[in-house]
């Protein structure tokens, strides 16, 4: 896999800091995870110092009219804010750690109660107000308590949050309610982005405008027209990267170009024609053909995510006895998956937790497919074939619903396949999936029993899982609480890795709330002369990004 | 797609004979009849006996056997999952006709009953009810095939409803033309003289004689109506996965039209051929009912 | 004549009311609550929240409560919010309105001349076999998916010969492309009612007569036959603002150009009732204001109208 050594390459050359055991094992982790799927000739792009100026033209998937940063946990939101606003910390994908960005100096107290910021000196808002620690402690109040006035909700990451003090100018002290051992790592999220307390003055209208809202982030908002594109324009005094970026300063290119490529059949010919440099949501087909054409496919690993997971309600009771659940969890051959309907840049989950992400445990050999031990299962539950082949308990026909949004380009042919293979156990899938009309109210609804999805997991698994309304199981489970609670009050690393560990074997093997189908991924294509790298949550770096000449 | 409102539809139910002073000449028209109604035949073949045209599993897939080109042994090639797709227009012609056939079957009812009562109960009950196929106009018909599809699941059934209240407004027009046509002819006024009642004469001499332009709307609102369930279809207002369905073929295709150009296009050449053929029997029905 | 025109008016007024309550009750058969789909992202909604949002755009009220509070901010021109994104209905349709005018109004011209070309040709020429084609080409333009004809020149002008843009750019071609696609859609009708009314003319006796004068056919056709075929032809025109707003629809979504489609169908999407209401609103407008100036014109083209039909409604029925 010739194609990896281009991406360790440049991951290494991200880091300035660090042991060289943790770069090879890195760069391991990197070949493992598969990378380009045509494999044919890499170009020669990514080689070569910098290009100063240009604009780069990246194709989402969708336009979105609603930038309310709080809520930033979409894709199409989090990839335009990523260069929009920084964040306290930045999640190092290599190194596994946060790193200082805004806060220079971050450290929590021992029972993970009490945090102390250090924040940067001189580093202003795009509309002129600095970012002090006056300011932090605006954004951190909304985030933690949200804004009533603007019907902004608090960040389920925050929920802890009690109160922010500012020691001086440059020193925030935050005080939580209780114990929460990924605070910090929730500080690195695009959703607790950074925003200008005059941008928190605004109504909702105002803080969902992109063109209102404010950040201290490499790239600002230009012009926008609505549904067609989004022009961000660099900031030339930024001089506050992440501490582990290789540009500290401002970004190499002038402008960003976001318009939106909804029709997934015009992504590989985008690139291929060259009339953008990245496209987003590269369907597995097309990868060949793009690297054939001396184009890129760019794998990035979603390590701040969950893995692409069929998240069970059991509202519809047909699901509420485990070993059902677990049949279907063994009666999911993801080997297929990956052969028809993905491609080598996507990983078959070992957990509900990515490979790379701290704590990952490999559960591989728990996610075996057997449709023997499926169909006995099912059988020791009650179910039993009808007479059309579905099985059947109490009059009731083993029939379940999916439902997920249309933002994952292979979902719906994923959950295809499934529906075949569960049609050999006996069990009936209704694939709604990547219907975005029904997941409106599907979301809600805990009588539809999966909802297929990847969820960014920077609090950890717990905020994910755990409320009663939380939108994956929409049921809290007293025992899975019990285990997150005790996680997060975890003050000692090795005893809270156990625990994240034992969370995981709880949501995929015992209960198996979460039937885990492969590691979050979005494969974006890039044009030959396009250098870019992506954060641990898939957003395209645009700061660090250039074109090559010519 | 087509947004199907009187669209083609009304337009060609009242279809051109022909250029300047054509004359109708009944063999020909027959024959004519007989070349449009053959294919259809084939396809109602497909929708009540689909084993008899293929063997292939419309459902299930080879994994190893996707996206490949059209052959011998795969006609019109294979999907992403390794289906056949030639078994899938097959099997996929039953749901097809049943959705498209609710559509029109549901604006031939109201839009009878409608176009009716405005040509014969009187000038206050024509106002009222033209003001309502007004309105059915005014509200484009794929908006309320959208709420609709979105209120209930999609399905053949919502689908069926929702387009077909879509088609009310030119089956109403139609009618109404028609009946008022028919009524102002001699013998309905000498039915009525006779001392007929309303509804006798409704039944026994306007509706029959009004019935050739309405088959023949018929026939081309199927096509219309096929149309329109493909196009809710590519809006994401489909029925689910898997069962096959023509305009869902055409939508589901589309996303490989860089790598598997058969997967959307030769679903849709049987779409147009199907639809074409609607109209052309429409045409041939007008022709030979008209007096 | 004055008398005529306040009752049309009226009539008008009329229709656009009946069609806003008409939505507003279908949009009441949504399945779920506007304000919990607009706050429930992927995280956990807090109750009070929601009662709170419901509190502000008055959807805590009983149903009459809330149709005569929205019609009365209709009278004094608020259309309501965006739950979705927010912004008042009528910017987020505004900002995007031009657009759609623009794509639907040059597809509008190019079904007309499109029309005008089948019609002439089938009418004048001396081939049958061509008449026949021609004749044929009308429903084929009816029977051929936009999205698949839109897709189909996309791959081939853009992706494989590289002569236009994916994206709407302003180029002649990214104008005139989806313009085509939508025109040839919207051209069958317009030719199919031309055909026929074309067809009745050269029924009538005084097309004889003037063939026995020795008039020369395209004479008949320019000076005659299509002249008094204008009046059927103009009353289509009101009825293709429905199939143009819809066309637009799919072709604003294949040639992913902002406009109205793309807001449609975020509306229905999300179910963001007020977007949907106000759309409502917009495309009865216009359906209704252009066959109002349709049925205005037409008693001018052909004073037999008023005369015969008093009941006020003159079109001629375009079947």
């Amino acid at each position: 896999m010739a194609t990896n050594d281009k991406k360790a390459r440049a991951r290494r050359g991200v880091r300035r800091t660090g042991a060289a055991a943790l770069l090879t094992a890195a760069a391991l982790l990197l070949t493992a995870c598969g990378g380009n799927a045509g494999g044919g000739a890499q170009p020669a792009a990514n080689s070569g110092e910098p290009v100063q100026g240009g604009t780069l033209v990246f194709a989402e998937v969708t336009p979105i009219n609603n930038f309310q940063t709080q809520s930033a946990r979409f894709y199409e939101k989090a990839n335009v804010l990523n260069s929009v606003l920084d964040r306290l910390t930045y999640f190092d994908a290599v190194s596994g750690k946060l790193v200082p960005w805004i806060a220079t100096k971050f450290s929590g107290n021992e029972d993970n109660t009490e945090f102390t910021f250090d924040i940067r000196p001189d580093v202003t808002f795009s509309d002129g107000t600095p970012l002090d620690a006056e300011a932090v402690k605006a954004n951190l109040d909304v985030l933690g308590k949200g804004l009533e006035k603007a019907q902004i909700q608090p960040n389920v990451d925050f929920s802890a949050y009690e109160s922010t003090e500012v020691v001086d100018e440059d020193t925030v002290k935050v005080q939580l309610k209780s114990a929460d051992a990924n605070f910090l790592r929730a500080t690195s999220s695009v959703a607790a982005g950074l925003v200008s307390p005059k941008t928190l003055e605004l109504d909702n209208a105002g803080q969902s405008d992109i063109a209102k809202i404010s950040g201290s982030g490499p790239f600002v908002f230009e012009s926008e027209k609505p549904d067609e594109e989004l022009v961000l324009a660099k900031r030339a005094d930024y001089a506050w990267a992440p501490e582990t970026a290789e540009n500290q300063g401002a970004a190499y290119l002038d402008k960003v170009v976001v318009k939106y490529l909804p029709e997934v059949a015009h992504r590989a010919g985008a690139v291929q024609s060259g009339q953008v440099d990245l496209v987003r949501g590269l369907q597995p087909a097309d990868e060949a053909a793009v690297a054939a054409g001396g184009n890129q496919v760019l794998p990035a690993p979603g390590i701040d995510l969950t893995a692409n997971v069929a998240a069970v309600r059991i509202g519809s009771g047909k699901l509420a006895d485990q070993k059902v659940r677990q049949a279907l969890q063994a009666g999911i051959d993801r080997q297929a998956l990956k052969d028809t309907v993905l491609s080598d840049s996507y990983e078959i989950a070992g957990s509900v937790l990515n490979h790379k992400a701290p704590g990952f445990v490999d559960l591989s050999a728990d996610l075996a497919y057997d449709p023997e031990k499926a169909k006995s299962l099912l059988d020791e539950a009650g179910w039993v074939a009808g007479a059309d082949g579905v099985r059947e308990k109490d009059g009731k026909k083993l029939e379940v619903t999916v439902t997920s949004s249309n933002n994952s380009v292979v979902i719906k042919p994923a959950f295809e396949l499934i529906e075949q293979q569960w049609r050999e156990i006996g069990v009936k899938l209704i694939n709604r999936a990547a219907d975005n009309t029904f997941l409106a109210t599907a979301l809600q609804d805990p009588e539809v029993e999966f909802f297929g999805t990847r969820q960014f997991a920077y609090g950890g698994l717990g905020p994910v899982f755990g409320p009663e309304t939380n939108t994956q199981t929409l049921n809290a489970d007293e025992e899975l609480n019990e285990l997150f609670a005790a996680e997060r009050a975890a003050a000692d690393e090795a005893k809270h890795e156990e625990l994240v560990a034992e969370e995981q074997r709880a949501l995929v093997v015992e209960k198996a709330l979460a039937l885990v189908l492969w590691d979050e991924v979005q494969v974006y294509g890039a044009h030959s002369g396009t250098n870019i790298e992506f954060t641990s949550g898939t957003a395209p770096i645009f700061q660090g990004a250039w074109k090559a000449e010519g | 797609m087509t947004l199907h409102l009187e669209n083609p539809a009304a337009a060609s139910a009242a279809q051109i004979t022909t250029a300047p002073a054509a004359t109708r000449r009944r063999p020909s028209a027959r024959i004519g009849l007989w070349l449009t109604a053959l294919p259809l035949i084939l396809v109602l073949g497909w929708a009540l006996f689909p084993g008899l045209f293929t063997t292939a599993d419309p459902i299930a897939g080879v994994g190893a056997e996707k996206f490949l080109a059209p052959s011998a042994q795969h006609w019109f090639g294979t999907d992403h999952l390794g289906r056949d797709i030639y078994a899938r227009v097959v099997h996929g012609t039953s749901q097809t006709l049943l959705t498209a056939g609710l559509a029109v079957l549901i604006g031939l009812v109201a839009g009878t009953i409608i176009g009716l009562i405005a040509a014969t109960a009187g000038r206050a009950a024509d106002a009222v009810t033209m003001r309502l196929v007004d309105v059915l106009l005014a509200v484009p018909g794929f908006l309320i095939s959208l709420i609709v599809v979105t209120a209930f699941q999609p399905g053949p059934i919502s689908l069926g409803v929702g387009v077909g209240i879509a088609s009310i407004a030119s089956f109403a027009r139609v009618v109404r033309s028609e009946v008022l046509r028919v009524r102002n002819l001699d013998f309905v006024e000498a039915a009525f003289l006779s001392g007929g009642t309303y509804g006798s004469v409704v039944l026994r001499h306007i509706l029959p004689n009004a019935t050739g332009p309405v088959l023949s709307l018929l026939a081309v609102d199927l096509g219309a109506a096929i149309l329109a369930i493909s196009g809710l279809g590519f809006l994401g207002f489909g029925a689910p996965p898997p069962t096959p369905e023509w305009g869902l073929l055409i939508s589901e295709g589309r996303q490989y039209l860089g790598s598997a150009w058969w997967m959307t296009s030769l679903p849709g050449l049987v779409i147009v051929a199907a639809v074409v053929l609607l109209a052309g029997f429409g045409r041939q029905l007008l022709k030979i009912f008209r007096f | 004549m004055g008398r005529y025109v306040a009752q049309r008016i009226g009539q008008a007024l009329l229709v656009i009311w009946l069609a806003y309550t008409v939505i507003f009750l279908a949009v009441q058969l949504l399945p779920s609550d506007p304000v919990t789909i607009f706050l429930s992202t992927d995280s956990a909604v807090d109750q009070a929240t929601i009662d709170n949002m419901k509190r502000q755009y008055g959807y805590d009220q009983p149903l009459l409560v809330q149709y005569f509070a929205q019609l009365g901010g209709l009278l004094t021109g608020d259309v309501g919010y965006s739950l979705a994104s927010g912004e008042p209905v009528a910017l987020r349709i505004g900002g995007v309105i031009g657009s759609t005018m623009a794509l639907a109004l040059s597809a509008f011209a190019t079904a007309v001349v499109l029309a005008l070309a089948v019609v002439v040709a089938a009418t004048l020429t001396r081939s049958a076999v061509l008449r026949k084609v021609v004749l044929n080409l009308p429903p084929l333009f009816a029977a051929v998916p936009v999205i698949w004809l839109g897709l189909v020149l996309l791959e081939l002008l853009s992706i494989r010969w590289g002569v236009m843009s994916l994206f709407p750019d302003g180029s002649f071609l990214s104008l005139a492309v989806p313009v085509f696609v939508l025109g040839v859609h919207v051209s069958a009708p317009i030719a199919q009612v031309l055909l026929k009314s074309i067809d009745t003319v050269y029924s009538q006796p005084f097309i004889d007569v003037l063939r026995a004068k020795g008039a020369s056919a395209s004479w008949i056709f320019f000076r005659h036959a299509l002249k008094n075929a204008g009046g059927p032809a103009m009353t289509i025109t009101g009825i293709t603002v429905g199939t143009l707003l819809a066309g637009s629809v799919i072709t604003e979504t294949v040639f992913a150009r902002s406009g109205l489609g793309a807001v449609v169908l975020q509306a229905v999407t999300t179910q963001d009732v007020p977007l949907v209401q106000g759309l409502v609103l917009l495309t009865a407008s216009v359906f209704v204001a252009v066959n109002l100036v349709v049925d205005l014109l037409y008693p001018l083209l052909d004073p037999r109208i008023l005369k015969s039909n008093g009941q006020g409604s003159p079109r001629v029925l375009a079947v």
